[in-house]
């Protein structure tokens, strides 16, 4: 099956921010002896600036593309692009230090090294993306917009609560400038009133960056948000037919 | 920011650290602690004599003739007869000598008869004299000059009178009590067993063994042993073979330097299972410290999968482990040379008093710097598995992504 030319995620662009043609990944299952393939796409690109919605449940297959967009697995075939990037072909060193520089990702818990400061939380993922002299600007930038307390910067993560958390997580994912936020269920450990405010000081945040969104949850009342919404089952090939 | 994470990972697991840090510092203090007394211990013995080239006593062993006239420890199996003294005396290779008569004791320290060449040619130590820290030589009879633990020990005074006894063992029933001496000097302390020693004349001795004697008739028959100084060094072994030829009875010559190297090699045994000992103590701290590390990395695997997902590397993450490893190994080191160097300076009267050894307080030394390099290695060596295990972590996928 492939995907209908129409749908908005197939419109080809000049530069897309993820690219993949026949990309497969599969791993050798010792129980059952074999090899077993998790993920299957044909064909997807996602143009620079969109905000898709995938809907995913567990076992879907998400983590494994989360995973390979950013450079943490290598596919097992066939071809993945971002930002006009063939992760594939670096190295290891120079894959760790794109997802740096290109990348932000914020999970649904766990986002922050809960014995540093908010501050260095923050500033570690710059050192690790190569650190500038303008961290400093932009992490005050972010903490307004994501409505930051300045004494709330110099406090152990752990002694934030959830939904601080959360938004120091997105201010920590964007603080290198990324072209792509990946985005894995942030929500789920809030209540109805902080998911709804959280995202939208996400979309917000985001008018100002303009970067790339993908928003994986398995929440379909969330959807509405988005433009673009696309479904793992849709996307992800692997075990089937064809 | 590599510190500060690392430092901060740290501070995170205080207890745990803390308990590794003392335990790291615990087994470095014995390492170099015993490095530095077998130093010490080693110098101190070489010079417990300088300057006599040769020692002479009745045929026995090299080492047995070397305690006995040096250390005052066990007797000896036999005297050298006056006339044999007489005639090294005379040789004319021969400088100075002292004669040395032993035998009698007082309160445990044993009692020796010498005479005024003991004031002015023994040496210990990088040539130092012996120097009186009160009063003078004994110049008389029944006059005794007292060894600095004897006198701090026993708490005696310029001018008091005491006895002494027959033997060697410190409850004699024979007393000398006809002939009390009188205290007529102390030597400032040297840290060799001059301290634990009772100096008296040979006359002295005589007298207090012939009782009803004339004093004119006091020369003694025989002596302990003869410390022996040449006029040229060169002839050493040619006087050593003279006197070991020598016809009129079986007498033996020793190096000094070469039976105290002998004497110290027969401890060496001991020397080698103290530092083994310790580098053992130090092996078993360093283990503890991986574990601790490797534990904690359990805890730890989620921080590392995160650092990774936001751009840290593996070898970043294998580093940190590392750092960590260093900085206590660091701390460790510091605070035992620390205590070490404390311990030492407060605590040099002890040393002297309670083992007759003056240690150094300076443990900044060439064998010191040596041993923390090789703490240093074990620490990186041994600090590489949880190193290795969190690199291996790191290379793995999380699942929570």
């Amino acid at each position: 099956m492939t995907l209908s030319p129409d749908s908005p995620h197939q419109i080809p662009a000049e530069h897309p921010a993820f690219y993949c043609r026949e990309l497969r990944f599969g791993y050798f299952d010792k129980v059952s002896s074999a090899d077993k393939e998790v993920l299957a796409i044909p064909a997807w690109q996602v143009a620079r600036g969109s905000r898709i919605f995938l809907r995913g449940a567990s076992g879907s297959g998400k983590s494994t593309l989360l995973n390979l967009l950013c450079g943490m697995l290598k596919p097992s075939s066939g071809e993945l692009r971002v930002l006009d990037c063939d992760l594939a072909r670096l190295s290891g060193h120079a894959r760790d230090r794109f997802r740096a520089r290109h990348m932000g990702v914020v999970f649904q818990q766990f986002n922050l090294i809960p014995w540093l400061s908010v501050r260095d939380n923050v500033h570690l993922a710059a050192h690790f993306a190569g650190g500038k002299s303008t961290v400093q600007a932009r992490l005050a930038e972010l903490a307004e917009q994501l409505n930051l307390p300045d004494a709330l910067l110099e406090r152990r993560a752990a002694d934030l609560s959830i939904g601080q958390q959360q938004r120091v997580a997105v201010m920590r994912a964007l603080i290198n400038h990324p072209e792509i936020l990946l985005v894995d269920e942030p929500t789920s450990a809030l209540d109805q009133d902080n998911r709804d405010a959280f995202i939208h000081l996400l979309m917000t945040t985001l008018d100002h960056c303009g970067a790339t969104l993908l928003f994986v949850s398995h929440d379909q009342t969330l959807a509405s948000h988005f433009p673009i919404q696309l479904s793992m089952t849709e996307l992800n090939q692997a075990g089937r037919a064809g | 920011m590599f510190w500060k994470v690392a430092w901060r990972s740290l501070a995170q697991r205080k207890a745990s650290v803390l308990l590794t840090v003392a335990a790291l510092t615990v087994s470095v203090l014995v390492l170099v602690g015993i490095e530095h007394l077998r130093q010490n211990a080693r110098t101190g013995f070489a010079r417990t004599v300088a300057g006599t080239d040769l020692i002479v006593g009745a045929r026995t062993g090299e080492i047995n003739l070397l305690l006995y006239a040096v250390f005052r420890l066990g007797n000896a199996s036999n005297n050298i007869a006056w006339r044999s003294y007489e005639e090294i005396a005379a040789l004319p290779d021969v400088a100075w000598t002292i004669p040395l008569s032993l035998g009698d004791s007082h309160r445990g320290y044993k009692v020796l008869a010498t005479n005024q060449n003991y004031f002015s040619h023994f040496r210990y130590g990088l040539d130092q004299a012996l120097i009186l820290a009160q009063g003078r030589p004994f110049d008389g009879l029944q006059q005794v000059v007292l060894g600095a633990e004897v006198a701090r020990r026993l708490g005696y005074q310029l001018g008091e009178q005491l006895v002494l006894a027959h033997g060697a063992a410190s409850t004699s029933f024979t007393l000398h009590d006809a002939h009390p001496f009188e205290v007529v000097g102390i030597f400032a302390p040297t840290g060799t067993p001059v301290d634990q020693t009772l100096h008296i004349s040979l006359e002295s001795m005589e007298l207090i063994h012939r009782q009803g004697s004339k004093v004119e008739q006091l020369q003694p028959r025989s002596l302990t042993a003869v410390m022996v100084g040449l006029k040229s060094r060169i002839k050493v072994f040619q006087v050593q073979r003279q006197i070991n030829q020598y016809r009129g009875e079986p007498l033996q010559a020793i190096l000094p330097g070469v039976a105290l190297t002998q004497l110290w090699s027969t401890l060496a045994i001991m020397e080698k299972t103290l530092r083994a000992i310790s580098a053992l103590v130090l092996v078993a701290a360093l283990f503890g410290m991986a574990a601790m590390l490797l534990a904690s990395l359990r805890e730890r695997r989620r921080e590392i999968l995160l650092l990774r997902t936001i751009g840290a590397s593996p070898l970043f993450i294998g580093g940190l482990l590392q750092l960590e490893v260093l900085v206590m190994t660091a701390t460790a080191v510091v605070l035992a040379l620390g205590i070490a160097s404390a311990g030492l300076a407060l605590g040099n009267e002890f040393w002297v008093a309670k083992v007759g050894l003056q240690i150094s307080a300076n443990i900044f030394h060439a064998a010191t710097a040596e041993l923390i390099a090789y703490v240093f290695a074990g620490a990186l060596v041994i600090g590489a598995l949880p190193a290795l295990g969190a690199y291996r972590i790191s290379r793995t996928v999380p699942s929570g992504l």
